[in-house]
């Protein structure tokens, strides 16, 4: 039947053409010096086109621990990657690509090493429950991965190849062509690594230098969009995206001869419509996601695999009067994973959401946005999540911005129903939330400088904290362990130049995170009050970017500070710096365009562990080469 | 040129916003890093662990700290009952700062060595019982469990994934012979040349002559026996967890000669479970946990209603008895990760101390 679904699927993304409206480019200059930008909303970040395109960034993971103000937890070279923000689980980031919810309803976790950029056209992030907005369950907040085009004659080709250490190869093709009634833009990346970096082994006597074994991967994957506008104030558009990952993953310092294997495939699909007028928009998306994973390892004799299914359709309206605006979303979700581990029959869930949001002008300077939304967990929960943001702006430049909200987030199908150690009496984790902030942003210098800096203080906290803990019998059960409470900051700053042929732009970032448990569970228990493991407290990234003519330097530094490994906090891993520096030229010809670029990834060679007993790489090396035909 | 008196700043940000721009005019953007550098590399930095001394005149109360799956952060806590201190991760402090692996499971000693079974790592690592210090490992095994002595030159070890078990040679360190099995085996005990082996996947005690490394008997059980132990009479007594809310656990009698269940005892509630059976220092009673800790004469005729030591609100993962003095110790994992704890009470059921140790302790070793 799924199969049906599949074919059919692709039989009306193939006839399909269409086009996304309000935002119809692309090419966002690499110092975006324009005029002052209206705030849509207070705690979203729009990652900027530089971290997205520097091909030292293999993946959205890295690409977000640039620039962001989250943790991105790494279990290795083209090992799993998650993020947790804002003090939360792995699984309180929402991810969605094209509107879509892509986390797996099994474990709720999407693997972002899985998602090179070459897919992504914009990235933004949604702080804390700004995710509200989307959907319920981003307590940490939420990631999302647009596909755009730009409606123009135009016939672009850029075709990249990449050539690393460790036998990294990385080839690309993007094709884009069209005019201002339909766009077409395919997509293909071939991927293969062996990541077999020197590592010192801290588990041999006499620490020897060995090589990482059985890291390698096999990745490729296609996307196609496509985009038709029937009339100005009309569009539909279709994506498919196909992906296959082979990757051995590395062991352990202490293992070295184990040997594990996970093989990754997904086949998704969006098709959408949208209308929209001066005052009133609507658009209607329907979608369908599979996910199966596969995995072995040297020790059991049969694989492991599962399998998600889940069709998950949006439908928004927003209408705009003098002073107020109405938006509404409505979701309708239906999730189905199939694992040996959930029983022998397919395990269901379907969920409907309903959100609705008045913004309202009280005057030129005070606005305000009152949402709720309604979770149905068919058959199952319902609840009622209301959010309140209050906007003042201050000065031109200056705007000082507040919030108060409520979320949860609904135990996924493995903590309910994995056998052993499912909970079907799970409850969902609770979470309110309060925060405070602001925003300046000015262009100096006869609009020659941009600056922008942000800051946000919030306060957070879950009930219910969901956490998986071995029992006397020998199995894990998931539980309602603990109550958490995080307080943290967010802070970035932003400063763009230019000076005739020289440009110049300066992004520095600064996360303090404390997320600190509340619940004693016996008078032993020493984690009360302690901040909850592989969460940083401190996280500072900074990016410096230098272009002269065709020339240009980039410099990536990022600090992660001691991650506690233990909930008593009695042991951690130190905290790291890592640099990275590139440097490239653009030389055109006519219409054809060369991009090089050499760079240093951990430059200064350290020794570091991300992830306790995991080998991360020494000081390694990239050429870029990405060839454009405009 | 002076940009920024031309924009048109109101009076209340000039302040702030003339400091910022002045530090990045003048500030370059390096030492602008090397400042943000300077500041972060004051954090914590990594532990150092000393060296501990072995006084082979003190009695050792060995916990082994299994660590959790994956992490590499297993240990193994001294504990000196006379004095009551604690040493923490001694294999790390005494072996150039090496971390032992996870899960560590269990621990045996064959001459002047233990031999510490890490489950997850697939070794045994081999130490001198005189400082600890490492003599070798056992590697080539699948996820081994436990390790049975037979003599200088043989020891059993069962396997959680192997369908086999090892026989191997404690000298030599090298794997022997492979006896088959089917699936999971867990505690082994040696009576009369024979190997008694918990086989949990066939809910069985598998019988082995261990001089001709023979199966003898295949000794049905209730579901998933998981613990084994010889009473003063040399009666072998076996306790089933019964599996997760599956079937009854119980406890049976076994008589080592006939190969035959001779009592059996039943909970009759599918949701608890028997675990760490085992007998005291005079091998005339019997403790396990269930939830809490019970004791049982050996030729008692039903289970005992009434716990010796409750669970006050602890949620007990194992029970270790001292073989001199009876002294019962039970752990804490706590909310299995963080640092467990240990308590230690009299044969009377007296609580005598207690003490922190490693990550989810799960076995004890008295030497």
């Amino acid at each position: 039947m799924k199969y049906i679904l599949v074919t059919l699927f692709l039989l009306i993304s193939s006839l399909l053409v269409g086009q996304r409206l309000h935002k119809d480019t692309i090419e966002i200059p690499e110092v975006a010096i324009s005029a002052e930008q209206s705030f849509i909303g207070s705690s979203e970040q729009q990652l900027d086109s530089t971290s997205l395109n520097n091909p030292v960034n293999h993946h959205l993971g890295e690409v977000l621990a640039s620039r962001a103000n989250l943790f991105m937890k790494s279990y290795g070279m083209g090992s799993m990657a998650t993020i947790a923000m804002r003090g939360s689980g792995a699984s309180h980031s929402n991810i969605y690509w094209n509107g879509i919810q892509l986390n797996s309803a099994s474990n709720g976790v999407v693997d972002l090493s899985l998602y090179p950029k070459l897919f992504l056209d914009e990235v933004q992030v949604d702080y804390g429950n700004a995710s509200l907005r989307s959907g319920s369950g981003g307590l940490g907040g939420a990631v999302q991965l647009n596909n755009l085009v730009e409606f123009k004659k135009r016939r672009e080709l850029s075709i990249s190849q990449d050539f690393g250490s460790f036998n990294y190869r990385n080839s690309s093709l993007k094709y884009s062509f069209g005019n201002s009634k339909w766009q077409s833009v395919s997509r293909i990346l071939y991927r293969t690594a062996d990541n077999n970096f020197n590592y010192q082994d801290i588990g041999e006597a006499g620490f020897p230098t060995k090589e990482v074994k059985n890291a390698s991967l096999l990745q490729n994957s296609f996307m196609q969009s496509i985009h038709f506008r029937p009339k100005e104030n009309q569009q539909l558009e279709a994506h498919l995206w196909v992906y296959n990952s082979d990757r051995n993953l590395p062991p352990l310092i202490t293992i070295s001869d184990f040997r594990e294997n996970q093989k990754d495939q997904s086949i998704r699909g969006v098709i959408g419509y949208k209308y929209y007028g001066e005052k009133y928009q609507f658009s209607i998306k329907s979608s369908m996601i599979k996910d199966e994973i596969t995995y072995t390892n040297s020790r059991l004799t049969q694989a492991s695999k599962s399998q998600n299914t889940s069709f998950r359709n949006v439908v928004e309206a927003e209408k705009k009067w003098n002073k107020t605006s109405l938006y509404s979303r409505l979701n309708l979700d239906f999730e189905e994973a199939a694992q040996l581990a959930l029983g022998s029959d397919k395990v269901q869930r379907k969920r409907i959401s309903a959100f609705a949001e008045v913004n309202q002008q009280w005057s030129q300077k005070f606005s305000t946005s009152l949402a709720v939304r309604k979770e149905i967990i068919v058959q199952e929960a319902q609840y009622l999540l209301p959010k309140l943001e209050l906007k003042y702006q201050l000065h031109k430049a200056l705007l000082l911005f507040s919030k108060i909200s409520e979320n949860i987030k609904y135990p996924t199908l493995n903590d309910l129903y994995w056998q052993a150690g499912g909970n079907p009496s799970l409850k969902a984790e609770q979470n309110r939330s309060a925060e405070v902030g602001f925003r300046f942003h000015k262009l100096l210098a006869q609009k020659s400088l941009d600056m922008l800096i942000s800051s946000t203080v919030y306060y957070s906290s879950i009930d219910n904290y969901i956490q998986w803990q071995p029992t006397a019998l020998g199995f894990w059960q998931a539980v309602n362990l603990r109550k958490v409470e995080i307080k943290g900051i967010e802070t970035r700053f932003e400063l763009k130049q230019q000076k005739g042929k020289l440009k110049k732009s300066l992004l520095a970032s600064y996360t303090y995170t404390q997320s600190l448990n509340k619940t004693m569970l016996n008078k032993e228990d020493g984690a009360f009050n302690q901040q909850l493991i592989y969460l940083p407290e401190h996280q500072t990234t900074i990016s410096a970017r230098l272009k002269y003519k065709s020339y240009f330097f980039n410099y990536q530094w990022q600090f992660v500070g001691a991650r506690y490994l233990s909930s008593d906090n009695s042991d951690w891993l130190p905290s790291y710096q890592l640099s990275n520096i590139s440097a490239g030229r653009s030389i055109c010809f006519k219409k054809h365009q060369l991009d090089v670029q050499f760079s240093v990834l951990n430059l200064f060679d350290l020794e570091y562990q991300a992830i306790q007993w995991r080998p991360m790489p020494n000081r390694n090396y990239q050429l870029s080469l990405t060839y454009h035909l405009l | 040129m002076a940009p920024y008196a031309q924009s048109k700043l109101s009076v209340e940000f000039d302040l702030p916003f003339t400091v910022i721009m002045s530090l990045i005019k003048r500030v370059k953007y390096p030492i602008l890093l090397l400042v943000f550098a300077v500041f972060f590399s004051a954090c914590k930095e990594e532990k150092d662990t000393p060296i501990v001394e072995f006084d082979p005149q003190n009695k050792k109360v060995f916990v082994l700290n299994e660590g959790n799956f994956q992490s590499a952060n297993g240990s193994v806590s001294l504990y000196n009952p006379t004095l009551n201190t604690v040493y923490h991760d001694v294999f790390k402090a005494n072996n150039a700062g090496r971390p032992l692996g996870d899960v560590v499971q269990s621990m045996s000693k064959i001459g002047d060595n233990y031999f510490i079974v890490v489950n997850n790592s697939s070794k045994i690592e081999v130490v001198s019982s005189n400082d600890f210090t490492s003599v070798g490992k056992i590697d080539g095994l699948n996820s081994p469990r436990y390790l049975l002595p037979i003599s200088d030159t043989k020891a059993y070890v069962s396997d959680l994934y192997a369908n086999e078990i090892y026989v191997i040679n404690p000298q030599t360190l090298s794997i022997k012979n492979k006896l088959p099995t089917k699936g999971w085996t867990e505690e082994m005990v040696l009576v009369n040349s024979r190997a008694f082996v918990c086989q949990v996947d066939s809910a069985a005690v598998w019988v082995f002559d261990v001089e001709a490394d023979s199966l003898l008997a295949k000794i049905s059980t209730n579901l998933q026996p998981l613990s084994i132990t010889v009473d003063v009479n040399g009666k072998v007594w076996v306790g089933c967890s019964g599996g997760i809310n599956k079937a009854y656990p119980a406890i049976h009698r076994i008589d080592p000669l006939g190969l035959k269940i001779e009592k059996s005892f039943e909970v009759s509630d599918v949701s608890k479970s028997i675990a760490s059976l085992q007998v005291n220092e005079n091998g005339d009673k019997l403790l396990y946990l269930m939830n809490e800790v019970f004791e049982m004469d050996i030729e008692a005729m039903a289970l005992p209603t009434l716990p010796k030591i409750p669970s006050n609100g602890r949620l007990l993962y194992s029970l270790g008895l001292d073989p001199d003095n009876g002294d019962i110790y039970l752990s804490d994992a706590i909310d299995y990760l963080q640092q467990g704890s240990v308590y230690r009470y009299n044969k009377e059921g007296e609580e005598l101390s207690s003490f922190k140790v490693g990550l989810i302790p799960g076995s004890f070793y008295f030497d």
